[in-house]
This record gives structure tokens, sequence and C-alpha cells, in this order.
């Protein structure tokens, strides 16, 4: 999967977590810039793209996202 | 007084001897603060970077342990074993009576807690400068009460070269003057009152709890805030940037979302620090995952302010809300659905301040006072009692004044919205804050309230 298209999965997921269907997101985008992405579904979301893609997030890996653009290089690293 | 000479000092001097000035500076406020109490703050400075140094040559994670059991146990010798081994009745030849709690050492605690735990999760090759760490740690604007600082964000500022910007000072001034009113003029002229209620329980009634409760929001509030207001705005005299404490917590929809703008210092740092980890540990555990991970958070956070069963009810209370509002999310989307918008926010607003008038008085009194604060208002709420009707009617004025200010700034930052106004606005916001607090602001109380914390 290209590294776009793991982005559009993420984006996916989070507008699902947040029950939204207008959240779009950028590699530079944080959970700050996103109305209601705080640290109670921040995990639910980690999960759920665990989930998806089949792969497992250490914590090191997880405290060290800064951004999703962080996220989605990890995806493509773990992949 | 201080500030404006450390000020001064600060900038007249060559850069690199800002530092150790600034340093000299903090261990002399402290220890004008607190006399040899100063020897824990530069022991833990000291414990805290050798730890982290050991880690760095050896990477043996036990250094990491060793240095967050270390703060761990140096805040709970001062504030838990003595209550928890002996209650409110500690022997004349015990130790803990020749002691008391050094001031900020829930604080600077944390403050070295985040930076250990930030240089092992990032996996750092290198820390800080023995120097800029004790200045991250002993900082004196944010030394006493916070806001608690991130290493991330402050040692970076420490190396950057601070010329005298104008923009700085009258920023940091303006929150100075801000923080003094609501301080000065709300949280001081309401203590007499919010005093005389809690302090004798036993001679009041129902109604007059209701209205102490809420005397008693504002003021801590006013107080705490006002108090942060202050540090920040001393730290931007400075140069130096401190991350905000307060976001028009009032004005929040739900208690979740108060908690992100109350006390954003510790409860980002509980966030960061506690619930994250739980989270990740419990991720498995789908809601009931998200729930213990609350709960655990919020139980810290209310220890964090006391070893007393009122702060382990605090934030028991706090987590059980927060889990309603993760178990209830959709139902009450649907709910607030039905209101017009205008009157959902406000009603939200209404039933979160409520919430939170309940809850903090558990941070005044003890909790079999509040069961008997909760009996009299249930079973007993005629009578009420005024005091000091003047007083009362000064907090009334600054508290609307407060009110106002931040319903029309919203959540951008005070020293923003001051300085994009015109400068009419400006000079009366210097002189209105400045002659009120001249003509109604009390000097009666000597204390911040989270001094005791």
């Amino acid at each position: 999967m290209s590294k776009q298209e793991i982005l559009y999965v993420v984006q996916d997921i989070v507008n699902s977590v947040l029950n939204k269907n207008d959240i779009i997101l950028t590699d530079l985008t944080t959970a700050n810039q996103v109305e209601g992405w705080d640290s109670l579904n921040h995990m639910e979301i980690i999960t759920r793209i665990e989930s998806r893609f089949h792969i497992s997030f250490s914590f090191m890996d997880v405290v060290n996202i800064e951004n999703v653009g962080d996220l989605v290089n990890l995806v493509v690293l773990k992949q | 007084m201080f500030l404006s000479v450390i000020t001064l000092i600060y900038y007249v001097l060559k850069h690199e001897w800002r530092i150790y000035f600034l340093l000299v500076a903090n261990f002399a406020f402290y220890y004008v603060s607190q006399s040899w109490y100063l020897i824990f703050l530069i022991s833990s400075i000291l414990i805290n970077y050798g730890l982290c140094s050991l880690w760095l040559r050896s990477r043996n994670r036990y250094m990491i342990f060793s240095a967050v059991l270390y703060n761990v146990l140096l805040l709970a010798f001062f504030k838990y074993i003595p209550i928890i081994l002996f209650g409110n009745s500690i022997p004349n030849d015990s130790i803990w009576t020749k002691l008391v709690l050094p001031i900020g050492i829930s604080f600077f605690s944390f403050q070295a807690i985040g930076y250990v735990l930030d240089l092992y999760w990032k996996d750092g090759k290198k820390q800080a400068s023995l120097c800029n760490f004790s200045l991250y740690m002993s900082f004196f604007p944010q030394l006493l009460a916070g806001p608690i600082a991130r290493s991330k964000d402050f040692l970076p500022q420490i190396d950057k070269h601070k010329a005298f910007e104008y923009e700085n000072v009258v920023s940091g001034a303006r929150l100075i003057l801000w923080g003094l009113f609501k301080k000065l003029v709300i949280a001081n002229n309401l203590s007499p009152y919010t005093d005389a209620v809690f302090n004798n329980i036993n001679m009041h009634y129902g109604l007059t709890f209701v209205i102490a409760m809420i005397a008693y929001t504002i003021q801590i509030y006013t107080d705490f805030s006002g108090y942060s207001d202050i540090a920040i705005g001393s730290a931007k005299t400075l140069g130096f940037t401190l991350m905000e404490n307060f976001r028009i917590p009032f004005f929040a929809k739900s208690v979740t979302d108060f908690w992100r703008r109350w006390h954003i210092s510790l409860s980002s740092w509980v966030r960061d620090y506690v619930n994250t980890p739980l989270q990740y540990k419990f991720r498995g555990k789908g809601v009931i995952g998200i729930l213990i991970a609350a709960y655990i958070t919020f139980l810290i956070i209310g220890v964090w302010h006391g070893a007393a069963w009122n702060f382990v009810a605090f934030g028991l209370i706090q987590g059980t809300a927060i889990s309603y509002e993760v178990l209830s999310k959709d139902f009450r989307n649907r709910v607030w659905g039905y209101f017009p918008r205008f009157f959902g926010n406000i009603l939200s607003n209404v039933l979160v301040f409520s919430f939170f008038s309940c809850c903090v008085i558990l941070l005044r009194v003890s909790l079999s006072e509040a069961g008997m604060v909760l009996s009299k208002i249930s079973f007993n709420p005629s009578g009420f009692y005024w005091g000091s009707k003047q007083l009362l009617i000064y907090a009334g004025i600054g508290t609307t004044i407060a009110w106002l200010v931040e319903f029309v700034k919203g959540d951008e930052l005070l020293v923003d919205f001051i300085a994009s106004r015109r400068i009419c606005f400006r000079w009366a916001y210097y002189l209105g804050c400045t002659i009120l607090i001249l003509m109604i602001g009390s000097l009666n109380s000597e204390n911040f309230i989270y001094f005791q914390f």
C-alpha cells in the first residue's frame, strides 16, 4: 500500500472513531487540531489501525507519534 | 520587586552569564521562601541528573526506574507517609513534626519525572547540561505552584539568545496585571466569606453552603489561575514561554472538556505519563480498559492534592464522571441535538460548573465535613449567612468583569487578545484593572491556595 492509501485508511478510521465524515488529514495534522481526537479516543484509533493493517505498535512507537505523518510512516515501516 | 530587579540585571548581562545568574536567582528565591529546604530541590536536581547520566552510559533501565522511584518516594515521604502512618495525630517525637512540606515539591518532582521519562521514551542519546537542567527544575516564576513545565518545551528556550524585546516585557506585564486582578479583587474578597462558612460548618445552613460552594469555586479558580498568570507573565518578561494553565474552564461543555481546560499542565502531564501508558497496557480490554485507565488517572490527580479521603473522593468522582461520559457519548450527542446550539452550550456550561462546584468543596473540607454540608443542604436548607456584603459585592464586580473578558476572548490567549485590540481598549484595560485593584482589591490573604499542594 502506498503512503497516500495508508493516509486515506487512517483518515477513515479517525472519522469512524470520532463519528464524523468530514475530517481531512494531512501528514502535518496533529491530534490537537482535530476536534474530538483526545486521549480517550487516541488509543482506540491506534488499536483499529493495528487491526486494519495487521501490525503491532510498541509503547515507544505510540508515545513518539507527533503527527499523522509519523503514524503513516510507522505503518509503512511495520508492514 | 524581585522580578523587576532580576529582569533588569538579566538583560544587562551578556547572554553567556544569564543562565548562571538566573540559576543563582532561582536558588536565592527558594532559600528566601523556605531556607534550608533548598537542599531538597538541589538534591532532587543532582540525583535525577546523575541517574539519567548513568542510564545514558549503561542503558540500564533500572536507572530510569530508580529516578522515577526517587521522585515518588520524596513526594510520599513529605506528603503521604505521615498521614498514612499517623493520620492527623503525628506523635510529638516523630521526625514529621519537625518537617514541613517543601514548597513546590509536587511541581518540581513531576517535572523531574517528566524529564526522565521523556529522555527514556525518546531514546535520547544525550541530555541537557547540568546547568540547563537545574534551571528547568528551579525556574522561580513557576517553581512554587506551576505551571508544570515540559522539558521539550522549556530546555530549547534556555540556549536561545534573548535580546531585550519590549513586546515580551509588555505581554508579561499585561498577564501579571490580570493575575493580580483575579487574585486581589476576586479571590481575596471571597476568602473571608468561604473561610467563615467552611471553618464553621456547624454554624451554617443549607443555602449558605450552596452560595459558599459557588464562591469557593470562583475563589479557587481566580486564585490559582491568577497565580498561573503571574507566573507565566513573569517568565514572559524574561523571554520564556510557559504552558497555558487554564483555558476558560467554566465554558466547558462536558467534564472531559473541563479537564482539558483546568490546571492544564497537571492534567496533560497525568494524561501523557500515566493515562497513556495505562491505556496502552489495557487496550485489549476495550472500553473497560479506557475506564480503568481513567479511574487510576483521576485517582492520582486527586491524591496529588494530598493524602486524605476527601482528595481520594475528589479523584474518584471525576473518574466516575469521565467514565459516564465515555459510556454515554452517543446518547448525550442525541439529547444535545434536540436543543438549539446556543441554549445547549449555556445549559452544558451550567451543568459542568454546578458539578465542579459540588466536587471542589472536597479540596477545602474533610470528607466527613463534606458529608455534613451535603446533609444540611438536603435537609436543612433554610437560613442564610451573608458575611461582609461589601466584599461579596467587590468580588461580584470582579467576577462579572472576568467572565465578560473570558466570554469575549474565548480560547484566544489573553496576551494575544489584549495585544490585538486598539490602543484605547488596551489603556482601558490597564487603568481599569489598576484602579479596581487599588480601590477594591484585598491583601487579606498572603498565600495562594495551591501553595499548600
